[in-house]
């Protein structure tokens, strides 16, 4: 494991535009956010609420040395780490939902019991779809969505990151969701 | 679409949206002209802007957390179950949910559990799991949980029960490992419990530490006896080959590690398939791990089936073999090979906690009880695991380290429910004394070892005896005195008593009296700024002063050097950035010896190559002892298992020494605040989730504690009845209290990380968080200004000192008070922030000032050490601590009038550390610690 300089100069690197600090990056962070996810999933913290912004703080927290840290390159992990726990998250549901498609478990286990329902999970994995749909359409608008769903940031605090007004994100924001709901609803009319 | 069309119902959405909703169709016809379908799509998008509460609203790891079953509507707060009222969620898990209730028809609080619905399908097993239940539940045993009722609401099954308050054995041991006396004891409580029920041919199946529950008063309960039968897989019930059942482990439900071979096979299972279950759990109270917990399920079931469990005596060594015995017993692998029955067992525990060979020297040995027995196994058995540790380990790490403690006997000395402090012993190591109050007020004891007679020779006969952070209590080098500290009128100084009784006079005006070797020469400390230390002749009244630290800094724990060359002594802020210094009996050559920069007491000379000393671990975790070698100046903690240390000291020839062990207990507690002084009986403590917790805030409808699990404190924050981290401790240990903004919204508080103290904001649902004023050396808590707006807090920034300002946008801290200050707290008006100022003794005066750091006048206040907390009741004045040094009560004094008013008197047992004011002013929550503490005597053979 490099040391917690390397992985923050490895981030201001990227940060400045060098991609192959990105590639070194983010096994790192997917790694340790996938590690925190499954802490946290699994119940052994008892008693904490499963919130994914506390789980990206701590990654951010353990990875990074955060002393005269530049608020660019926390907008940087923080857009990393949305990525990823998009990713890890749609990843869960979808192995959920396979094993459900498969009949192979006929009864759920109380594990998965307390990490997604059925329901949760396919509509986890129709998002993950249909965002990417509205990131062809507008980056910033899939980016928020990210950032607020996956994350779980407020619109002040995505604001900051972004370097947006407070209003412009909630105004993005009310766009998105609205289309995505939409995208979503036309989905299941499709399904029916 | 395009993303140019996205961009144009961007525009008219947003367009819109702005509008009320009756003129938006009348906006979008005008601006969309003729192109309709642009309309249409706006339109569409506006209507699923209207609509609320979609799934992504919320944070997806969020919605992830809802149990399963919330879906089928069991949500039940609020709800009548049959004659059951719900009241509030007390606890979710993997079996269910369980509510405080009322039961209607009784008039009675009771606990509700709502198992999920699909058990209910199986109406079969419903049958039997409710006959089971009713009849483990009419037990009536006081280690059985009794059931009142069980019924069918809406589909799924749900139990009444007592309604209980304490945490179950997992919680506890998430803590590590239990003491062999607690784990025991638990042990034998669990055993009786079981063998009423086995009694009655009720088996429970299911014994894990997640069912078993440890009420406030430390009585066990065992929960859902019939519960298993109900939820078992079915290929349990039937006998089937091993292989077959481990590849699929999807069937099997809950936890592996407990399970007996016999179940795991799938064959008949008794009363001994709950033997079974209990040497497990005590094999894991014992130790911290469960004997055949492996990586897998599947891998956990073939050890259970196939491999010898892992020896206690082996892991611990010098554990008792009469114990490790016992619990290999209740894991062998067939059942004919183990204890016979749950009865048998609990007699083998009787035996052994009456049987153990104690080398006592304490006052009550003939008189000593099953428990008395107990707790002092535990001393000497955890002493044991020391020396073990040491051996098996330190010595393979450190070719140049060897504990001095490696083949040292520890006895534990005194057995009062009292605590005793300050242990000291003679330099011929014939005597010890101790304070403790076990009279009622703090005295002076001493008593030679070996004759178990305890003596108090102050006899309430002196003032305010003794203070927590020093050493407040020695020998005289002949031993025919004691020397102690007394406080006058909030000076310090040394009194004496003789060794046989008699009189108590005045000594010195210094404290922590250290002879030198030969015992010609005395090394004291004063109580001015930056504690002047001293040396004088064996007759002279005040001697040479040698060193003063800087004001503000304090110096301890006078010891000397084995060759009389050095004084060794503790230097830093108290209570916890604190280290290990030496100087020169000249004068000279100031050096630090440790690097903890936390509590730090006690240095103790062993000989000249090495100095034995208590000090909290980096983690937080402690007071633990330490022991260094002078040459290698290397730390190393010596003692293991949870026993804190609190005192140390030795004779001159090293071979004896004398140590206070604590074992405490902390937790918050409520009290209202009246007219009249309260007592005892008016205190009322909070059931919480955690198992301590220290340091309350109140916010608007949850209470912000620190907690920690065995390492740092965290940021707890406990409301409806359930607690979450807010800020883990692993992330940086949590300094003092947080804060509460005025809005109740955000929490600012300082942690300590790499061993600097930085200040946080966050939410107040733990998002957020944000460092401010890197540039400062932040010390203890941040107080809010009253508009939210900005944070007060003590600190240092280059060579300036003092209170600061700090903008929570990010501005750069603003000097408000320069000068010693600390623990600022704002008026409710916003008119003044009242802190304390330099200490004086061991006393500080509470100084004010305005919003432009002018000072702000009020009544005079002057509080003593510990009393670091105040806090204004609205409209009332200021609530404070005050008290002796040992023990304070609350007092509410009025700022302008200067009237002062005791509110409680409570139990000395019991030392609060920190509170806060419920916002109408009526009420307390404070936090406060029972320590615990016994004395226990360390004999080193010859090397």
């Amino acid at each position: 494991m490099p040391s917690q300089r390397e992985i923050t100069e490895w981030l201001a690197s990227w940060s400045k535009g060098d991609p192959q600090a990105l590639e070194r990056l983010t096994p790192l962070v997917y790694g340790e956010l996938h590690r925190l996810a499954q802490v946290y999933m699994r119940g052994e913290r008892p008693g904490h609420a499963l919130q994914t912004t506390a789980l990206v703080n701590e990654a951010y927290l353990r990875l990074i040395d955060t002393a005269g840290m530049q608020w660019q390159n926390r907008a940087h992990f923080y857009a990393l780490a949305a990525k990823l726990m998009r990713h890890i998250l749609v990843d869960f549901a979808r192995s959920r939902d396979g094993m459900k498609r498969g009949g192979g478990i006929p009864q759920l286990s109380l594990d998965e019991a307390l990490t997604f329902t059925e329901e949760r999970s396919a509509e986890l994995v129709e998002l993950d779809q249909a965002l990417a749909k509205l990131a062809s359409l507008n980056e910033r608008h899939s980016r928020i969505v990210e950032l607020r769903f996956f994350v779980g940031l407020t619109e002040p605090e995505i604001a900051e990151l972004l370097q947006v007004s407070p209003r412009t994100v909630s105004s993005d924001w009310s766009l998105a969701r609205a289309w995505l709901m939409r995208e979503l609803d036309n989905n299941k009319a499709d399904d029916s | 679409m395009t993303p140019e069309r996205y961009q144009e119902i961007e525009a008219l959405f947003a367009a819109a949206r702005k509008l009320p909703p009756a003129e938006r169709s009348a906006y979008l016809a005008q601006a969309c002209g003729a192109d309709e379908a642009l309309r249409h799509e706006v339109a569409s998008l506006l209507s699923y802007d209207d609509r609320p509460n979609n799934f992504i609203d919320v944070p997806a790891l969020a919605l992830s957390a809802e149990p399963q079953f919330s879906n089928a509507g069991t949500a039940l707060t609020g709800v009548q179950v049959d004659h059951y009222q719900v009241l509030t969620l007390l606890a979710r898990g993997g079996m269910g949910e369980v509510y405080r209730a009322r039961d209607t028809r009784l008039d009675r609080e009771v606990a509700l559990k709502a198992l999920p619905a699909a058990y209910a399908r199986d109406t079969d097993r419903l049958r039997r799991f409710e006959q089971e239940a009713r009849a483990a539940g009419r037990l009536n045993h006081p280690n059985v949980l009794t059931v009142y009722d069980v019924g069918i609401y809406q589909g799924a099954p749900y139990m009444i029960t007592e309604l209980l308050q304490g945490h179950d054995l997992r919680t506890q041991l998430q803590q590590g490992a239990i003491p062999p006396q607690r784990a025991l004891d638990y042990a034998h409580q669990i055993a009786t419990g079981l063998t009423a029920a086995h009694s009655k041919d009720i088996v429970h199946r299911d014994l894990k530490p997640e069912n078993i529950f440890i009420t406030n008063d430390e009585r066990l309960k065992i929960l859902d006896f019939g519960l298993a039968k109900l939820t078992a897989p079915i290929a349990s019930r039937t006998s089937r080959p091993a292989g077959e059942f481990i590849t699929k482990p999807g069937l099997i439900m809950g936890t592996v590690g407990y399970m007996a071979p016999e179940q795991i096979r799938g064959h008949e299972i008794d009363g001994r398939t709950d033997v079974f279950a209990l040497g497990v759990i005590l094999h894991e109270m014992l130790t911290g791990t469960a004997p055949f917990s492996r990586g897998s399920d599947v891998e956990t079931m073939n050890a259970i089936l196939h491999e010898d469990p892992h020896d206690v005596a082996q892991s611990i060594k010098n554990f008792p073999p009469v114990l490790a015995s016992i619990v290999q017993r209740c894991l062998k692998k067939d059942p004919q090979q183990r204890f016979q029955s749950a009865s048998d067992l609990s007699f083998a525990i009787e035996t052994l906690s009456s049987a153990v060979p104690i080398s006592s020297v304490g006052a009550k040995t003939n008189r000593m009880s099953v428990s008395k027995g107990l707790r002092w196994l535990a001393v000497l058995s955890g002493l044991a695991i020391l020396a073990g540790f040491l051996i098996s380990r330190l010595d393979r790490y450190e070719f140049q380290w060897r504990n001095p403690l490696i083949n040292a006997q520890f006895t534990p000395l005194t057995d009062f429910p009292e605590n005793e402090r300050s242990a000291a012993i003679s330099r011929d190591g014939k005597f010890v004394a101790f304070i403790s109050d076990r009279d009622g007020p703090l005295d002076v004891w001493v008593g030679q070892i070996g004759t178990g007679e305890f003596q108090n020779l102050t006899k309430n006969r002196a003032p305010d005896i003794g203070n927590p952070r020093v050493r407040s209590l020695g020998f005289s080098p002949d031993g025919s005195q004691l020397t102690f500290e007394v406080r006058i009128q909030d000076r310090v100084h040394s009194w004496a008593v003789s060794t046989l009784g008699g009189s108590v006079k005045p000594y010195i005006d210094g404290v922590e009296l250290a002879w030198s070797p030969d015992g010609t020469r005395v090394a004291y400390h004063t109580d001015a700024p930056g504690d002047p230390m001293f040396i004088g002749g064996r007759d002279e009244k005040i001697g040479k002063q040698i060193y003063a630290a800087e004001r503000g800094v304090h110096c301890h724990y006078l010891v000397w050097s084995s060759d009389g060359a050095f004084i060794y002594f503790v230097r830093g802020f108290p209570p916890d950035e604190m280290d290990i210094w030496r100087i020169k009996s000249t004068g000279e050559s100031l050096e630090q010896i440790t690097f903890h920069n936390s509590l730090v007491a006690y240095p103790t000379i062993l000989n000249e190559r090495m100095l034995l000393y208590i000090a909290r671990g980096d983690d937080g975790t402690g007071p633990w002892l330490y022991g260094m070698d002078l040459e290698h100046r290397v730390s190393h903690r010596i003692s293991v298992g949870v026993e804190q240390y609190t005192s140390l000291a030795a004779s001159s020839d090293s071979r004896r020494l004398v140590a206070t062990v604590a074992n405490p207990d902390s937790g918050l507690w409520r009290v209202p605040i009246s007219d009249h002084i309260v007592e005892e009986s008016s205190a009322e403590r909070l059931v919480l989730p955690t198992v301590r917790a220290l340091a309350p805030r109140i916010g608007r409808d949850y209470i912000l504690y620190l907690y920690s699990k065995g390492g740092n404190h965290g940021i707890w924050k406990f409301g409806d009845s359930s607690a979450i981290e807010l800020w883990s401790g692993s992330l940086g240990r949590v300094v003092d209290g947080a804060a509460v903004s005025p809005d109740g919204q955000r929490i600012a508080f300082t942690a300590q990380r790499a061993g600097l103290n930085r200040l946080y904001f966050m939410n107040s649902n733990g998002t957020g968080v944000t460092e401010l004023a890197s540039s400062l050396t932040v010390r203890g808590a941040p107080a809010w200004s009253p508009g939210g707006d900005w944070l007060t807090l003590a600190a240092g920034q280059g060579k300036t000192a003092g209170l600061f300002n700090v903008p929570l946008n990010g501005g750069q801290p603003i000097p408000l008070i320069e000068g010693q200050a600390a623990n600022p707290v704002w008026s409710p008006d916003g008119r003044f922030v009242i802190y304390s100022g330099a200490e004086v003794g061991t006393t500080f005066p509470l100084k004010a000032a305005t919003v432009d750091g002018r000072p702000y006048r009020t009544s005079d206040v002057v509080l003593s050490r510990g009393a670091n907390r105040f806090s204004f009741v609205p409209g009332q004045g200021l609530l404070v601590l005050k008290g002796d040094i040992w023990h304070k009560n609350f007092w509410l004094i009025d700022l302008v009038s200067g009237q002062q008013r005791q509110l409680t008197n409570f139990s000395r047992e019991f030392v609060i550390n920190d509170f806060d004011v419920s916002p109408d002013g009526r009420e307390i929550i404070f936090s406060r610690v029972k320590e615990n503490s016994d004395i226990v005597l360390i004999d080193i053979p010859e090397q």
